[in-house]
């Protein structure tokens, strides 16, 4: 498999680490988050295994392309425009929880307008570049900061404070049924490979999803699971941990480096994830933009000039609906709105297989 | 010459040409008679070698003891080139310092050129203390000599081209032709052929015209005059334009890395190459995120760093009347000022002015309480670092960076910093140079694995 579909995949679990994930997870901390948590694993796995199947059979198409191929009219664009909207709202989810963390822990005095102005220039930059560049910025950044996540990490995992009776006692709760909302919240870390259903497009190498693939997403998804649900419980305790608003970043703060310039190690945690859950931003929209773009017809307008035009009218409905989503939004309602979120998971999952498997079977015959 | 031009028996062709040519006075047209043959000769006698005009054409004329064994002797020189067509044509190859040779009615061109300035420079644009001292000369085919002496391949093709421009200067391309990315050359010259301007000077110059975009800040071409790195350039498939007049050659396609690289790398033991390159790229990030950093702290979040260290910064900005980021925004601009200055001033009175600025007024600025000492100290930093990056137009690209990230983080604080960063990094990967990506890793081939996807 190419690495760039690994890129994709780790990127998306990376950004869940600070965002809302662990907080959905705690939250059901006596009410079987570790068995939904195994069975997201199982669920998280096999569904990149069948998308990555099903696409491997189309090299260098994208969804849009392939749905505009074999479906008619009347279902392509509605579904696609479901999946533009859902990857929309992906990334909307995370540039919100992301603002307020901003909001909450590094610039407490900045006005809401100024946070996601912030991200405003860059992002739409992400949403008109190539869709080339973006992998290339994707693997550049991950270069550069995956050393100091490792670093962050292992920070994390040998400090003192952490204490492993009380993820013995979280353990402990192990016999208690999964939970939806938990279950597609955890699911949903694995989504990163929705991204390759337009980059597709870009990869050259075929693709296989093997044993070892299989292997290597499970275990990513493992440890990134185990790292969000445990380490907090690890650091603050079992009882209690479901009232903290973010317990990564509470967690984050309670840890130092005793020689370091920086000695607070939640600096340096807030500003890596977030260029992390910037460019997972960056990339769902850039996805999403595209999926708009086959649903309305964009790319297929004759004069340049009106593609223009109509691109920017999608990249300004972009960010008039996350701006005002993000200033009417209470901290409460943001909580609610993405458990609703996740739990489309499954009908997405289900949508976008009927699609590709429907796709298949039509270029077949 | 004016008994020549009225000489009846100097043939028609010859005649219309030293008409178009006059009033210049350094026009010759001369026939040569002794014994029955003829020679007529037409050039212009400054730009040809006397010397060499004397013992090539001249001397063995009287010795020759018939015409067609001359023609023939004329016809074998290896001084020879091609005569082109139309009158205009022979009169540019004339004022490039060819002599044109009619004898039996056959005409030839030989190149006997002299060319002023030739003397081989040093390399001063990117001085190593390693490796070849010697740059390039002002002159095409010395230049030509230069790398083709160093690169012994047959697959080495040099394909001259002339500008279409006031001048007519000509330029070579130079390829291995064997290892030459495909695509590549054609763009080249689709880029060149069409070129409308009055006059290209210098290969500086012809780089803004390939560049293809009125405006921008990156350039997409490395300019070099170390014969080295050029061979070293041809060798991994680039292109190298020579411009004649210029030491300095164009090589494109070109990558950001290329611009960090220095040639001194090469000469170097593997470790001491390594920690070369560390220092370099921290010198790049140091002098693009430090002042950012500087403010972001300050202004934004004195949190982040350790308390004693956030006591002595708060401490060194008492009695600073300003708030932090125009602080640092007039020091960077005095030390933008200080280095422009240096530059244009003669080598003696520049290190006046660096101490003056540098030194005296670095001190008194700080006793006066308008800057803080760190500012002093970041900013002294960042303009070191700002020196590290080994290829100048690069080093002044990150320069104006620099501005624009102190800017994001002047509105932003350190997350704006990180998004300001994330946004260079972004710009620079959809940056292509002659089709070609222009920031990327390339530890694997990347050939094989993505398809060069337009937009």
């Amino acid at each position: 498999m190419s690495r760039f579909v690994y890129f994709l995949i780790t990127t998306n679990m990376i950004a869940n680490i600070a965002a809302s994930l662990p907080r959905v997870l705690l939250s059901g901390s006596n009410n079987g988050a570790i068995t939904s948590m195994a069975l997201a694993l199982i669920f998280g796995v096999f569904a990149t295994w069948s998308v990555i199947r099903l696409l491997s059979s189309f090299p260098g198409k994208t969804l849009p392309e392939l749905m505009e191929t074999y479906l008619s009219k009347w279902l392509f664009v509605p579904l696609l425009l479901f999946f533009a909207i859902n990857w929309y709202v992906s990334g909307l989810a995370t540039l919100i929880t992301y603002s307020d963390i901003l909001l909450r822990y590094l610039t407490p005095e900045m006005s809401i307008y100024s946070i996601v102005g912030t991200f405003i220039l860059f992002i739409t930059f992400g949403l008109v570049m190539k869709g080339r560049s973006v992998l290339y910025t994707l693997e550049i950044i991950l270069v550069l900061l995956v050393p100091i996540i490792l670093y962050f990490l292992l920070k994390v995992y040998l400090d003192r404070q952490l204490d492993w009776d009380n993820v013995g006692v979280a353990i402990m709760n192990v016999n208690s049924f999964p939970n939806y909302t938990l279950f597609t919240a955890s699911s949903y870390i694995f989504l990163g490979f929705f991204d390759m259903l337009y980059f597709n497009k870009y990869i050259k190498k075929k693709m296989k999803f093997g044993i070892k693939e299989g292997l290597i997403v499970g275990g990513m998804g493992f440890f990134v699971l185990f790292t969000t649900y445990f380490i907090p419980i690890g650091f603050i305790g079992f009882d209690g941990i479901e009232d903290i608003l973010y317990p990564w970043i509470v967690t984050t703060d309670s840890i130092r480096m005793k020689f370091g310039v920086v000695e607070r190690i939640i600096f340096i945690f807030l500003l890596i994830f977030l260029a992390i859950a910037f460019l997972n931003i960056m990339i769902h929209w850039h996805v999403s933009l595209k999926f708009f773009q086959g649903a309305l017809g964009i790319d297929k307008l004759e004069k340049r000039k009106k593609r223009t035009i109509a691109n920017s009218i999608l990249i300004i409905a972009f960010w008039t609906v996350s701006i005002v989503v993000a200033v009417k939004i209470t901290e409460y309602g943001l909580f609610k709105y993405i458990n609703y979120f996740y739990g489309t998971l499954p009908f997405l999952f289900i949508l976008l297989m009927g699609t590709l498997m429907l796709v298949k079977r039509r270029a077949n015959s | 010459m004016d008994e020549n031009t009225e000489n009846p028996n100097t043939p028609e062709y010859m005649k219309r040409l030293t008409k178009k040519l006059e009033p210049s006075d350094d026009i010759v047209q001369n026939t040569l008679t002794i014994e029955g043959k003829k020679v007529h000769l037409l050039f212009l006698k400054s730009v040809v070698d006397p010397l060499q005009l004397q013992s090539v054409i001249v001397k063995p004329f009287f010795e020759m003891k018939e015409e067609r064994h001359y023609a023939e002797y004329i016809n074998s020189l290896p001084y020879k080139t091609k005569l082109p067509s139309g009158d205009r044509e022979v009169m540019i190859e004339l004022t490039k310092g060819n002599v044109l040779v009619m004898v039996n009615n056959q005409l030839t061109l030989l190149e006997l050129k002299i060319v002023a300035n030739n003397m081989v420079q040093e390399a001063d644009l990117e001085p190593t203390m390693h490796g070849p001292q010697m740059g390039m000369s002002e002159s095409l085919e010395i230049n030509i000599n230069i790398i083709r002496q160093r690169y012994h391949d047959p697959s080495l093709i040099v394909e001259t081209l002339e500008l279409d421009e006031q001048s007519n200067r000509g330029i070579a391309l130079l390829y291995d032709k064997d290892r030459v990315r495909p695509g590549v050359l054609d763009k080249i010259k689709e880029r060149l052929q069409p070129l409308d301007v009055e006059l290209v000077q210098a290969a500086d110059e012809l780089i803004y015209y390939l560049n293809n975009k009125k405006r921008s800040l990156f350039p997409t071409s490395l300019l070099s005059g170390r014969p080295d790195r050029l061979i070293n350039n041809i060798t991994a498939g680039k292109v190298i334009i020579l411009v004649d007049g210029s030491p300095h050659a164009i090589v494109t396609p070109i990558v950001f890395f290329d611009f960090m690289a220095s040639m001194e790398d090469r000469y170097h033991s593997y470790w001491i190459m390594v920690g070369a390159m560390v220092l370099r790229y921290g010198g790049l990030f140091t002098c693009l995120m430090l002042p950012g950093i500087y403010v972001g702290v300050t202004s934004y979040n004195p949190d982040v760093f350790r308390t004693e260290l956030a006591l002595t910064v708060a401490a060194s900005r008492i009695g600073v009347p300003y708030p932090s980021f125009i602080e640092v925004f007039f020091m960077l601009i005095f030390i933008e000022l200080l280095t422009e200055a240096s530059l244009r001033l003669p080598v003696t009175i520049s290190a006046t002015a660096t101490t003056v600025g540098g030194l005296i007024l670095g001190t008194a600025v700080v006793e006066a309480a308008l800057a803080s000492n760190i500012i002093v100290i970041v900013v002294s930093l960042v303009a070191i670092s700002t020196f590290v990056i080994p290829v100048n137009e690069m080093s002044y690209a990150i320069r104006i960076c620099r501005f624009f990230l102190l800017l994001y983080a002047t509105l932003f604080g350190l997350a704006g910093l990180v998004l300001g960063m994330l946004g260079l990094i972004m710009f620079l990967s959809n940056k292509d140079s002659l089709g070609q990506p222009y920031l990327r890793m390339y530890w694997w081939n990347r050939e094989k694995e993505l398809k060069a996807g337009k937009r």
